[in-house]
């Protein structure tokens, strides 16, 4: 590696490093937060891309709620639309998911990740990884 | 007789082979194109051709329409659909695909279209359609095509997703960044609509929060 390449890998690391320390927006428990409660309205569900991953959050019956926002079909939106009768119908190719498990109503094999998540200090926290060790 | 032409083209911020995979997934038209397609039928399909009729409305002289369209590839750079309406007149479409890098594309429709009458008069208004029409499937099909080509980078497999999504691991730093998007056509259906059964927008309206 020449030396102005690895000065700037050093000076990338060391702005990462700043980066995580000045962010409080990571728990211990592996909680991110992502979004304020407000965020939730005028619609009562969002979604967000956080590190690679595509979340759906959303109220229903009074509870917060994420779910994963990538169709395993072929990769759509599954919340574009707002949900309906506690279904969301993904952009796409109208693939139906039940909101309160995941469960696909229109191919009985797919089925959306569900997210830990809790609400703190006004916001949104999830848990993007869950199995770190694997 | 008069020929009519109108060409329209855009830039996309995906490869051309995520374009070819969005002209060959027929499914999507009564799901991202739900406001102008109402229903969808696949008569026949194999390798990189198909006949399909469509069912829709034009815009501008907002005309209920539907045409028997016959599609293929004459070359990995150009496809070419040409569409026969129930009012007899032929659609011929040329859809030219160029590399503008790894992650870049340009995409240029021609539009040709014999009908009687003088040309002058019939023109402009053809123009007006098409490019409308062009305009707003684009403005529908561009963020699909840029967020199927993230998540193919992501890794994403078809009818299985993202497995570091789905197994709660940590994405691996670079995974999938360099993978090359297939043209595999036909693109799969879902297993479970039968062949030549069609597909029907499921609602008229929707509240859309948006991608």
């Amino acid at each position: 590696m020449s030396k102005r390449a690895s000065l700037a890998v050093v000076a990338a690391e060391a702005q990462e490093a700043r980066a995580a320390e000045a962010t409080p927006d990571r728990s211990p428990s592996g909680f991110q937060r992502i979004a304020s409660l407000s965020e939730l309205e005028p619609y009562g569900q969002f979604s967000k891309w956080v590190d690679d991953y595509d979340i759906l959050v959303f109220r229903q019956d009074g509870q917060i709620k994420a779910l994963s926002n990538i169709c395993p079909h072929f990769g759509g939106p599954v919340g574009y639309h707002q949900m309906k009768e506690g279904v969301f119908t993904c952009l796409w190719h109208n693939y139906r998911f039940e909101a309160s498990t995941g469960r696909c109503l229109t191919n009985d094999h797919l089925c959306l990740r569900s997210y830990k998540i809790k609400v703190e200090d006004g916001g949104i926290w999830v848990q993007l990884v869950e199995n770190p060790g694997t | 007789m008069a020929t009519l032409i109108a060409k329209c083209s855009m830039e996309m911020d995906c490869p051309k082979e995520v374009v070819v995979w969005n002209y060959y997934d027929h499914e999507h038209v009564v799901g991202t194109h739900y406001k102008y397609y109402s229903e969808f039928r696949i008569l026949a399909e194999r390798d990189d051709w198909c006949l399909v009729e469509r069912f829709y409305k034009l815009p501008i002289i907002n005309l209920r329409a539907s045409s028997l369209g016959f599609m293929y590839m004459e070359s990995p750079h150009l496809i070419r659909s040409i569409q026969h309406g129930k009012l007899g007149l032929v659609l011929d479409q040329e859809i030219q695909l160029d590399d503008l890098g790894p992650d870049r594309c340009r995409v240029t429709c021609t539009y040709r279209m014999d009908l009687p009458g003088p040309k002058r008069l019939l023109q402009p208004l053809f123009e007006r359609v098409i490019t409308r029409w062009f305009h707003d499937t684009w403005v529908e099909d561009a963020p699909m095509r840029v967020r199927r080509w993230k998540v193919w980078k992501l890794g994403f497999r078809d009818f299985r997703g993202l497995d570091y999504v789905n197994q709660k691991t940590a994405k691996t730093a670079g995974a999938g960044e360099h993978r090359p998007h297939p043209v595999r056509l036909p693109v799969p259906k879902t297993p479970e609509s039968l062949p030549g059964s069609g597909y029907k927008r499921p609602f008229d309206e929707s509240v859309e929060v948006g991608y």
